[in-house]
């Protein structure tokens, strides 16, 4: 007799046939589910394998995304497919999506929050979102949300990845599979549904003054091209010489961090620069005026963000055990860990869920606003532990 | 970093972030935004009075705003409820712009604004005040530029419109004065109709912006008869007479002539009739109504674009002064008519009085005369006094009958029915009690002209050289006659004192009419001692009228 609420993840690696339906057999051990979501490689046929799960699901409200790695209880993985299930009379959810959210990205954030269910009967609520992290400015859709929702409803989610080719990224919203989209699920549960959020990196050298941004562009620092002041601060000698992809892998490790008033520093990835101008592109805006440094981090203090993320998801479930967590961990961190670092973080994860089953994938971006105003990251670990 | 560095740093930033707005809403927008993530506060309003200006923290269209204002009222810390959080820390600060309105924060956890907080929420209402009342202002500019676009459109559309509004008053102008033209014909003199329908065809076809325009008449036999037209020369011109074989759908001409009203045809593709195939593409006729009787048609015709609508409207001035004209026309050939048969009863009866005369009374007295005169000679001249009493009876006789003459060649001078006008003309010289000259041109004694035309002549001359010894006080009369082309003049001239009134010898207005009925004139130039000229024009052959045709 199952529960009244249940909790189910389904891997299946990308080298096996029938990855998508081996996945989601595995997540719907009962017939009750009420929401799927699929984590899925870019690797794969992703329409093929959406069809595989939907094939085996029906008409079970999907959604869904592309990955810069997926995470399942067994450990991190590459070219895999990841679906977790959530089902049982004790959730309520609906699902919303909006397309071409690229032109009026706050407007896109404010039309799915409308999709959470009005239950007064299931206090615990929660948006989880999973957006195009390439479509501009994502603080601006958690402001949409936000201003539909107010302080009342937490909101949680990651952006979607393409395997770090910073070039396309898919939504999945049922059997569709979108580009340039917003999708959501807004849950309503019995139990509580805890948040947790970390980064791990810390400040290095001098601070710089933002002189010139436009959203998500840097264009100058302490009025200078902002290019050249962020390799300066570095240390890297050799600038004129740098190719895009060498900056980039650089920046990987190096994000930006925005000075908050917890201390906290909000992180901003640096995704690529520009060389006819000399400029940066970031994930999310940068304002103008702020005060920036080079932030860095390495295995141990990332592992403890891990740890710490974990705890305060956990600690928001009033004591109660997670049925399962979800986890948006951003690539970059992946950059700092190793291949042998990201396994010891999923392990961490896993037990600090207590054997429950984790999901989750390796984001461009991710979504946490529990307290506060803010609510878009870069760099770091998000979880969301479902009691 | 201090707290007072941290402080600079989120108003610079909150400064940034506000200073992006484009309007007041969104400015109130950004500020409380800007706000919130400065002070990691859940909530932040911007309330004025019991109005919410802007807010973030509560669901959609939920904000308290009562509350909201009642912490804006406190004007220091105090409690509002967070959603999902609860009670919680709130603070209030009053903002210039708009007046008497706060920005208001709210956060959860256990701590209350710091003093840099306090003092960064002060510069934040401060920085969001200012942005507001420029942004107010520039709102404001906005608006009246907007009204003064407006006003200036507004302006531009009534001066379309009064330009529109003078356009048709020039068109009316236009209009108008084209009417007059033709009325002007219309009601002159001499009246001629095909000066009239020609007026009429060339201003309606230049008025209503046609390509062709044409009068016609209708004939009892179902033809039309082109009174005037402009346009088309080439296939119809004035006196022409031709069939109208179109069909009344398909041809406005025997459309007017069925129905009696105007027609229409824009579609030639489909018409009949003469114009067929002149490139029109659009026609309208209307009917010209002469004392209740369709008498013909008005037409007009584009090549270009199809007739305006109101054109069969604007076309019903013209028809009506054409009907004038005709009736006019009609009238002036029925009073011509009849006045040359009363001229001619009246010479018909002179003649016969002149002839009684000769052939009765003269004869009789001329018998009795010489009667008396054998009378006396057979009475013995013992009875001198019965021969005296019949030598006088005999002389009185005569007398009597030289007046008898006298009287029947003012009736109808025997010598003008004899002679002709030259022989006439010289016997009224003869005895003419003033010198008279005389210039017949060449004018034999043996040409004679129609009667009518010599009775008017000799009358003329008769009356003028009798009011010339009577009036003028001249000391010469001069006779001009020139007949040529088929048009006799005569001039009557004086050396006198002219000042001659028309209106006082009703003479020459009795014989005014006389003249009228054969279609000439009489014109007398008398200036105030210039002497007096009479002139006389008659037509000698009748030649085919070009009038209306009477019915």
């Amino acid at each position: 007799m199952p529960s009244s609420r249940w909790f189910a993840v389904g891997s299946a690696d990308g080298s096996e046939p029938d990855v998508g339906a081996r996945a989601a057999e595995e997540a719907l051990p009962y017939d009750d589910a009420k929401l799927l979501v699929v984590f899925c490689s870019p690797s794969h046929d992703v329409p093929e394998v959406l069809r595989q799960i939907t094939a085996r699901s029906g008409g079970v409200p999907l959604i869904g995304c592309t990955t810069a790695g997926e995470i399942a209880t067994s450990g991190p993985g590459e070219a895999s497919v990841v679906v977790t299930a959530l089902g049982g009379d004790g959730f309520a959810i609906e699902t919303a999506v909006a397309t071409g959210v690229s032109n009026d990205l706050r407007a896109a954030g404010a039309s799915v929050a409308r999709c959470l269910p009005s239950r007064a009967d299931r206090p615990h609520r929660a948006l989880l979102l999973l957006t195009d992290g390439l479509a501009g400015d994502q603080a601006q859709i958690v402001r949409g949300a936000y201003a539909v929702l107010g302080a009342g409803v937490p909101l949680v989610g990651g952006c979607a990845g393409d395997d770090l080719k910073m070039t396309r990224t898919f939504q999945l919203y049922g059997d569709r599979v979108l580009t340039d989209s917003v999708v959501a699920a807004g849950i309503t549960s019995d139990a509580p549904l805890g948040i947790g959020v970390r980064h791990g990196w810390r400040r290095v050298g001098e601070p710089m003054l933002v002189t010139s941004s436009g959203g998500n562009r840097v264009y100058t620092l302490d009025d200078r091209p902002a290019l050249d002041v962020y390799l300066e601060h570095l240390g890297v000698v050799d600038r004129a010489n740098m190719s895009g992809e060498e900056v980039t892998r650089t920046a990987l490790t190096h994000p930006l961090g925005l000075s908050r008033r917890s201390g906290e520093e909000q992180v901003r990835f640096i995704g690529g620069a520009r060389f006819a101008d000399r400029s940066l592109s970031c994930i999310a805006e940068v304002p103008r005026g702020a005060l920036a440094w080079i932030m860095e981090g390495d295995e141990q203090s990332v592992l403890s963000a891990t740890d710490a993320a974990c705890g305060d998801s956990l600690a928001a479930l009033d004591g109660r055990s997670p049925l399962g967590m979800l986890a948006f961990d951003c690539i970059a961190r992946r950059g700092v860990l190793g291949d042998r670092g990201i396994k010891t973080e999923v392990d961490r994860l896993a037990a600090t869920a207590r054997g429950a089953p984790v999901a989750g994938f390796y984001t461009y971006g991710e979504i946490a606003r529990t307290r506060g105003f803010y609510g878009f990251h870069n760099q770091t670990l998000v979880v969301l532990s479902i009691a | 970093m201090p707290a007072s560095a941290w402080s600079a740093l989120q108003l610079a930033e909150f400064v940034a972030v506000v200073s992006e707005a484009v309007t007041e809403a969104s400015a109130a927008l950004a500020a409380v935004e800007g706000a919130a993530e400065a002070l990691d506060a859940e909530v932040v309003a911007i309330v004025c009075g019991d109005e919410l200006l802007a807010s973030v923290g509560y669901p959609e269209g939920a904000a308290p705003v009562a509350e909201l204002a009642a912490v804006a009222r406190a004007g220091g810390p105090c409690e509002l409820t967070i959603p999902g959080t609860g009670p919680s820390h709130a603070t209030g600060v009053a903002i210039e712009h708009p007046p008497g309105a706060a920005l208001i924060v709210a956060r959860s956890g256990p701590h209350r604004l710091s003093p840099e907080e306090a003092g960064l929420l002060l510069g934040m209402a401060r920085v969001a005040s200012l942005t507001m009342r420029m942004l107010r202002l520039l709102d404001d500019e906005r608006a009246a530029r907007a009204e003064s676009d407006r006003q200036a459109s507004e302006n531009a559309r009534l001066l379309a419109a009064l330009t529109e509004r003078q356009a048709q008053l020039e068109r009316l102008a236009a209009e108008q004065a084209a009417l007059r033209r033709v009325a002007t014909l219309v009601a002159g003199q001499p009246p001629a109709a095909d000066s009239i329908f020609a007026a009429v065809a060339e201003e309606a076809f230049r008025l209503l912006g046609a390509d062709v325009g044409g009068v016609c008449r209708f004939e009892p036999d179902g033809s039309v008869t082109v009174a005037a037209v402009r346009g088309v020369n080439d296939v119809l011109s004035a006196g022409n007479r031709n069939p109208v074989e179109g069909e009344p759908g398909r041809c406005v001409i025997k459309a007017v002539m069925r129905t009696g009203h105007s027609a229409r045809v824009d579609h030639f593709a489909q018409a009949s009739g003469p114009l067929a195939f002149q490139g029109i593409i659009s026609a309208v006729a209307s009917p010209i109504v002469v004392e209740g009787r369709v008498w013909g048609a008005i037409g007009v015709g584009s090549r270009s674009a199809p007739l305006p609508a109101d054109t069969e409207q604007r076309m019903v001035d013209f028809t009506e002064l054409v009907a004038t004209a005709v009736a006019n026309a009609e009238s002036r050939a029925q009073l011509k008519a009849s006045r040359a048969r009363i001229v001619a009863a009246a010479d018909q009866t002179r003649r016969k009085i002149e002839r009684d005369l000769h052939d009765g009374l003269q004869q009789q007295l001329v018998t009795l005369a010489v009667e008396l005169a054998g009378l006396r000679d057979a009475v013995s001249s013992e009875r001198q006094d019965v021969r005296r009493q019949l030598s006088r009876l005999e002389r009185e006789t005569r007398v009597v009958l030289d007046e008898l003459r006298e009287i029947a060649r003012g009736v109808h001078p025997a010598i003008l029915s004899q002679g002709g006008l030259g022989p006439a003309i010289k016997a009224l010289a003869r005895r003419s009690a003033l010198p008279v000259r005389l210039e017949l041109g060449e004018l034999g004694e043996l040409d004679r002209l129609p009667e009518p035309v010599e009775v008017a002549a000799y009358y003329v001359v008769s009356e003028a050289l009798t009011n010339t010894a009577k009036h003028a006080k001249a000391s010469v009369a001069q006779v001009d006659l020139d007949v040529s082309d088929g048009r006799l003049r005569l001039s009557i001239n004086d050396d006198g004192v002219g000042g001659a009134d028309p209106a006082r010898g009703s003479g020459i207005l009795g014989l005014t009419d006389r003249v009228e009925a054969l279609g000439g004139t009489v014109e007398l130039i008398s200036p105030a001692g210039g002497g007096t000229s009479l002139v006389l024009h008659l037509p000698i052959a009748r030649r085919p009228t070009t009038t209306p045709r009477a019915s």
